[in-house]
């Protein structure tokens, strides 16, 4: 399995480390100099500097050869982009964002995404199993 | 109303277009001002309600310009511009990947039925127009002028 993953985030990055410790051959693209040198140093040369939403920066992390295509940026717009040319220009099957604002995640799916991320809805639902047991014991 | 043979009005008078602008920045107001005098009505979105400050008041008063806060890659607020019910929209943002999510919620959600989007990347032309998006490239149009200029 070959997977590719946009953005070195704290997400990224963690996505990362378990994709490798499970035998899968990983890349990553990261545009800010500082964190592409943190992630490299860190995960062992897998990390290429470089805009996720252009085309040429994903042929050179390999896009092509891809099975996974993994987008973990901040912006949903971006996510969307970086999606949209793995999938149309480079023909990946496997195919997932993150998103960070739901009324984006059915969108994003309309437009190909196979697997959307909503990051707001899982840390609600968290917040809210942890909150609920309390308000239970209130009454 | 005179209708002619398919079943369209022959009034003679061009219908109005309704036009949707998608950022207002200094492309934006250029667009707007152009379509607006030229009498078609345009809404013209921007996140920022300083950006509006560029457009002439004789055109908001005249009501050929209204003008909308809010962000294009939300449909909640295409659909508190009035978006839906327009003929054509063009997003102008500085961000091609804005661009290209207003275009795509305008085009396939709203199913407005022409979309384009400013996309400083010339690879994603194809790609883009593929998925039913009109793009405009201005590297591509500079370089189409420059090669002419040289003929």
């Amino acid at each position: 399995m070959y997977a590719i993953i946009v953005g070195c985030g704290p997400i990224g990055i963690k996505v990362s480390e378990w994709l490798m410790a499970s035998g899968a051959e990983v890349t990553l693209i990261e545009k800010i100099a500082e964190k592409q040198k943190f992630a490299d140093n860190l995960l062992g040369s897998v990390v290429v500097l470089g805009d996720g939403t252009r085309i040429d920066t994903q042929d050179t992390a390999g896009t092509k050869r891809a099975d996974l295509f993994i987008s973990t940026l901040s912006s949903d717009e971006d996510n969307m982009l970086a999606c949209q040319i793995a999938k149309h220009h480079f023909e990946v099957d496997g195919i997932i964002a993150i998103s960070a604002n739901p009324d984006n995640a059915n969108l994003l799916k309309l437009l190909g995404i196979n697997i959307v991320v909503d990051v707001t809805e899982l840390i609600t639902e968290k917040i809210q199993s942890f909150v609920a047991p309390m308000l239970v014991e209130d009454l | 109303m005179i209708r002619n043979s398919d079943g369209n009005s022959n009034s003679g008078v061009q219908r109005l277009k309704r036009i949707a602008v998608i950022g207002c920045g200094s492309l934006g107001t250029q667009i707007t001002i152009e379509l607006s005098s030229s009498g078609n009505i345009v809404i013209v979105l921007d996140k920022d309600p300083e950006a509006f400050s560029a457009l002439p008041s004789h055109l908001l008063e005249s009501s050929r310009v209204v003008t909308a806060i809010g962000d294009g890659t939300q449909e909640i607020s295409l659909r508190q511009a009035g978006v839906q019910d327009v003929d054509f929209l063009i997003a102008v943002t500085a961000k091609a990947s804005v661009n290209l999510m207003s275009g795509q919620l305008a085009r396939h959600v709203m199913r407005i039925p022409v979309v384009m989007c400013l996309v400083n990347d010339s690879n994603l032309s194809p790609m883009y127009e593929n998925l039913g998006i009109k793009v405009i490239n201005p590297d591509g149009l500079l370089m189409e002028t420059i090669k002419g200029g040289l003929d």
